[in-house]
């Protein structure tokens, strides 16, 4: 039997090969979910971890506990550091894969009066010591712990941050005499400030607490520490040393694979000790919910695929099955059970998916990497697949993926065994419609989708809502523009039926005879046809959907982003608050402008086309006919350099160009744009004016007016770059900002010097880097910044994005391969199981070049017409569902709407690669064609 | 028993010789074959299987080539035309009858007739034609059937009624009633005889039955490559 399947085998080559290449792909894009999956959420991981650091300054994995000891039961500091490290021994314990990246432990008196030697004012200060800390440290001032100390004074070195040195005016070789603390003959405790320290490398995670965080400790060491614990005495009854403990832990240890474990210890130390605190819940709670999204939108952009392929399979089978009718008849006449049949071919379809298991688990971990390496649709950069690894569960996945798809090698041939070779023989002609067309299964199908795509948009405000809460997306979304385009697919074949029926009937007296028998071809073979149609259908729609979905997505990811942050480069320099007293014991305050000149030399240097100031102020009160609204956004702009420099997206501009806003703000001093929302709010339209007033900057003086300007509405409008329509309250509440865009030289004046943003349009060629380089030459003390180009480099690396433009990337280019191969050798076999019928029409006389007529014709009202037909269904569904995607994917808090994009160049490559498809298939059918030898062809019959 | 007029022959072969290269070696499936086909006549080449009977049936409806000699087919030298003209009379004045039956499986038993009227860019009503002609074969009861629905006889009637749609000057038959059992044989030769003496249509057929024999007006008999006898009946 083994014997009998490889001469079966070897007979059928290039479609076994189809076969193998069907089986090597279904294991593949299978087995890469597990590996796939892991490297995501790996990186979703990391990236929350990594947002924590850049955006809070704070490391995101701490575990640990404060504590005190009764001074009465301790010998000295010493065993305050054992009892942290025995803690800190049983937890790490148990997070046996967790790297410990540093430990920091405060040990500390509660904190006791002092005066200084120098006549600074009274305070209160804890005395403390920090295991390791000169190893982490550097001194300013001093000479640290082993510098002499006053003897006469009998005082003990003692170390002090800067913010202590500047926040209670202490220098160094000060005396701080800590009052209450006295020994047994009466003298006080007296610490001598030997040095002013700070860390040595900022990025050093020993500091989780900085010295700066450390506003009323002094420094001792242990020494230093005993002596105090075990000489001096408080007044206070209860007398204890306080410590706080910090372990950092490697966050690229914890990884999704190991974090449920992780989540279950923190929550069974925090049971077993009340103290015991950690830093991460929120994160693991963010991530798990954000893993049932990653989950599902794998499997849900993976469906399409693995159906692609699964098709593509049954197809192959169905073409080698029905060149084998007549053995499987023959098998079945000669006393072969029908189980017997089907095993051997199960045998066979078994060597063929080990085969596929061996090539498909290599090309799996290959597609993974290059679907890892997805930043855009169709565009790679591999910086970031180092995380995705090999997964164990690839094996499992592999040898699922391949009983798959033996079992749809198999279904074919469990139809074909059904009938005897009598049975086949006259069978073989009939032209029956599939059942789907008989059935109107795809009106039904389409009917159910299109009903579905009505709920979703008549419940669009809840999807968006529970889209910005973050809660899970529901996959139905995604699974019913797939039973969309499966749906609209069938009808339009179906619709394409009758319109080759309709051109058939209407021209059939006319028809040249290979015409005549080309449309009865396609007539009469809807169900071997119609399967290739529906793939190619399928193929083309699908492709072209994803492509437009994952163009639309990015695209409108990025307008949003330019819209957010308004120009390459929006930087915010620290500004100081003079403040001074005034008689009447009040407090004022002035703002110290930075030197705006310095950045004129980037636009000198060809690092910048253009830069320019934005007055900002979010706390402007506008009042109309007694009504005020507080906390308005004002913008103090230079309309022709802000022209130049920010962007805005004409689609936005709904009535005018935005130049013309700009224009007739510019022509009046005290024109104002506003948005709709307060023009709506206050009642008032263009040609009206109101008064703004600026409120004061500094806590004391938030009520107080600091200048007053009046304004006329000269555009009222929508959208405006960087302003953000909505916001979300500390309760949750969405709120809606108001804006009020005025002359740079009347806000000026009106309201003295404001702090101004610095907006940049960098020059084509040029990155951030320079401007980096500048700012760190001019030392600009940079309070915040808006890089366009770091912030959609974020974008794309985010895992969601990145994933879908993986999946749809990887979906696309299969699609493409799996449509010109199954084109392929549906044509070639298709061919080769006509050449009786070719023989006899040669012999009756038709020509070649009528042959090959016939052959075209078929071409364009099948293959061609399939095609056009799924550009069709791809473009609607593109249409009636990528707002309905985009309403998941872009959360977003403006009021953007969602653009669909589609790119000529995903058009361009589909049509190249379906054109150059055709082109080989009709080079390939010609040349079987010519070789074609009527009487050899004739013979054919007779066996 | 008819007269035929001897000097009237539709084709005239002269030394058709047919060497085949199988396996680097040449194989002569024919070796100076000269035949004569009378007009108006049933003639059956007489052989077993590989004798080379077919192979001149395909030399003489210009399906294939001789390697060397002559075929005149009504007074034309076949082997000299261009392949289009060739086409073209296989088209317009020949009909086939193959053993497979080779009834086009997509057409139903008129579309088929129809199909090769149209080949033969017949003039006038085809309508009446095809009728006509189905009737003549006794399929006329059942001309909207598809050939899978028909028996091997019935398919083969189609098979002849389509051969004979468009008034060809000859019809070759190559083993009409190889798969037909030995009554339904005999229809078709019954219906052969028919249409030779009704429409004077001209009828070369191959088969290796030897019970047709009688049938047939003329019979030249085919053994390995050669014609070993002829008779008249």
């Amino acid at each position: 039997m083994f014997h009998m399947i490889i001469k079966k085998i070897k007979n059928k080559l290039w479609l076994t090969l189809c076969l193998l290449l069907g089986m090597a792909f279904l294991v593949a894009v299978f087995s890469c979910q597990p590996m796939f999956k892991k490297g995501s959420l790996n990186m979703l991981l990391d990236s929350s971890f990594r947002e924590r650091v850049e955006e809070e300054n704070e490391y995101p994995t701490v575990i640990g506990r404060p504590g005190a000891y009764n001074v009465e039961g301790l010998s000295g500091v010493a065993d305050v550091v054992a009892g942290v490290d025995n803690y800190h021994k049983v937890w790490t314990e148990y997070l046996t894969n967790v790297d410990v990246l540093a430990k920091q432990t405060i040990i500390y008196f509660d904190e006791e009066s002092c005066q200084g030697s120098y006549g600074s004012k009274g305070n209160y200060l804890k005395v403390t010591y920090m295991p390791d800390m000169m190893e982490h440290t550097t001194l300013l001032k001093g000479d640290g712990y082993n510098a002499g100390v006053s003897d006469s004074q009998a005082a003990y070195p003692c170390l002090i941050s800067q913010y202590v040195m500047d926040e209670y005016g202490l220098i160094e070789g000060e005396i701080l005499n800590f009052v209450n603390w006295k020994d047994e003959k009466g003298n006080t405790l007296k610490l001598q400030i030997t040095g002013i320290f700070k860390e040595s490398d900022s990025a050093d995670l020993y500091w989780q607490m900085e010295p700066n965080d450390f506003t009323e400790h002094v420094f001792v060491d242990s020494v230093t520490f005993d002596e105090i614990m075990l000489k001096y005495r408080t007044d206070s009854t209860s007398y204890t040393v306080n410590y706080k403990h910090y372990t950092m832990l490697d966050y690229m240890d914890i990884k999704s694979s190991n974090l449920d474990d992780i989540e279950y210890y923190m929550q069974e130390f925090i049971k077993a000790d009340s103290n015991f605190f950690y830093s991460f819940q929120d994160i693991m709670d963010d991530f798990k919910s954000e893993r049932k999204t990653v989950n599902i939108i794998l499997w849900v952009l993976e469906l399409p695929i693995l159906g692609m392929v699964l098709a593509f399979i049954f197809m192959v089978s169905k073409q080698i099955v029905e060149s084998e009718r007549n053995e499987i008849a023959m098998h079945r006449s000669r006393g072969l059970s029908r189980l017997q049949v089907i095993a051997m071919y199960g045998l066979q379809a078994g060597i063929i998916a080990i085969l596929g298991l061996l090539v498909g688990l290599p090309l799996s971990y290959l597609l993974c990497k290059v679907a890892a390496g997805t930043t855009d649709f169709l565009t790679f950069s591999f910086e970031n697949i180092w995380m995705y690894t090999f997964a164990p569960e690839m094996l499992i996945y592999g040898v699922i993926a391949g009983l798959v798809g033996v079992i749809f090698v198999l279904v074919p041939v469990i139809s074909a065994t059904k009938v005897s070779i009598v049975e086949h023989k006259s069978d073989t002609s009939s032209g029956k419609k599939p059942a789907w067309e008989k059935y109107f299964v795809d009106i039904i199908i389409l009917g159910v989708s299109i009903y579905l795509l009505y709920n979703f948009n008549q419940d669009l405000e809840n999807i968006r809502a529970n889209a910005i809460a973050g809660s899970k997306m529901d996959p139905m979304i995604f699974l019913d523009s797939l039973i969309f385009i499966i749906g609209l697919g069938l009808v339009v074949l179906r619709l394409t039926h009758y319109l080759v029926k309709l051109v058939y009937k209407l021209g059939k007296k006319i028809w040249k005879p290979s015409m005549y028998a080309s449309f009865l071809q396609i007539t009469r073979t809807t169900g071997k046809q119609g399967f290739i149609s529906v793939f190619l259908i399928l193929t083309v729609s699908l492709g072209l959907f994803n492509a437009n979905t994952a163009r639309t997505i990015n695209r409108n990811n990025e307008d949003r982003i330019y819209y957010e942050n308004g120009a390459d480069i929006v930087l915010q320099e620290k500004w100081e608050n003079k403040i001074f007293f005034i008689p009447v014991r009040d407090v004022d305050y002035e703002f110290q402008e930075p030197d705006f000149n310095k950045y004129q030399q980037l636009v000198k240097d060809g690092i910048c086309d253009d830069v320019t100031r934005v007055i900002y102020d979010d706390k402007t009160t506008v009042s109309y006919s007694g009504k005020d609204i507080k906390n308005c956004m004002l913008r103090g702009i230079i309309t022709d350099e802000f022209g130049r420099i920010a962007y805005f997206k004409d689609e936005l501009n709904k009535t005018t160009h935005w130049y013309n806003h700009l224009n007739s703000m510019a022509a009046k001093q005290n024109g104002v744009v506003i948005s709709s929302n307060l023009a709506k709010e206050l009642g008032i339209s263009v040609g009206d004016s109101f008064r703004a007033s600026r409120m004061g900057a500094i806590p004391q003086k938030e009520e107080t007016v600091r200048g007053t300007m009046v304004c006329e509405v000269t555009a009222i409008v929508d959208d405006w770059p960087g302003y953000d329509r909505y916001y979300y309250d500390e309760n949750g509440d969405l709120k809606e900002n108001y804006l009020v865009v005025a002359n740079y030289a009347t806000v000026a004046k009106s309201f003295k010097i404001s702090p101004y943003q610095v907006w940049m349009k960098l020059s084509e060629g040029v990155s951030y880097e320079d401007v980096e380089d500048f700012l760190e030459n001019n030392k600009v003390d940079v309070e915040s910044i808006g890089i366009l180009d770091e912030d959609i480099s974020r974008m794309k690396n985010s895992p969601m994005i990145q994933i879908t433009n993986g999946m749809f990337t990887l979906s696309f280019v299969i699609a493409l391969i799996l449509c010109a191969i199954g084109f392929l050798i549906y044509w070639i076999s298709s061919i080769r199981q006509r050449e009786l019928l070719f023989g006899v029409y040669r012999a009756m006389g038709m020509s070649l070049k009528d042959v090959n007529g016939m052959l075209i014709n078929e071409h364009i009202f099948s293959t061609f017409l399939s095609v056009i037909a799924g550009g069709v269904v791809g473009m609607v569904s593109t249409l009636l569902f990528v707002k309905l995607f985009g309403v998941v994917y872009l959360p977003e808090k403006h009021n953007l709407d969602i653009y669909i994009y589609f790119e000529m160049g995903d058009i361009v490559k589909l049509s190249v690669v379906i054109v150059l498809m055709i082109l080989v298939c009709i080079l390939v059918l010609r040349k079987l064609l010519k070789s074609l030898n009527i009487t050899q062809a004739l013979k054919l019959g007779e066996e | 028993m008819q007269m035929y007029n001897y000097e009237e022959n539709i084709l005239i072969g002269t030394g058709i010789v047919r060497c085949f290269k199988t396996g680097g070696e040449d194989f002569y499936a024919l070796k100076g074959v000269d035949i004569k086909i009378p007009r108006g006549s049933l003639t059956i080449l007489k052989g077993r299987s590989g004798s080379g009977k077919t192979t001149l049936l395909n030399i003489l409806g210009a399906l294939d080539q001789p390697t060397k000699g002559q075929v005149i087919f009504d007074g034309e030298e076949i082997q000299e035309l261009p392949e289009s003209a060739r086409e073209a009379m296989r088209r317009n004045d020949i009909g086939f009858v193959f053993q497979s039956v080779a009834l086009i499986p997509i057409m139903n038993a008129y579309e088929n007739v129809d199909f090769a009227m149209r080949l033969a860019e017949c003039e006038g009503e085809y309508d009446d034609r095809i009728k006509h002609v189905l009737n003549i074969v006794g399929m006329g009861e059942r001309m909207q059937h598809m050939p899978g629905q028909m028996s091997g006889g019935e398919q083969q009637r189609v098979a002849i009624a389509r051969a004979i749609a468009h008034s060809p000057k000859i019809i070759f038959a190559d083993e009409p009633t190889g798969a037909l059992d030995t009554e339904t044989g005999l229809k078709v030769m019954h219906l052969f005889k028919k249409l030779v003496e009704q429409e004077g249509i001209t009828i070369v057929m191959t088969t290796h039955d030897p019970n047709l024999m009688e049938m047939g007006d003329v019979v030249y008999e085919v053994e390995d490559g050669e014609i070993v006898g002829r008779y008249e009946n």
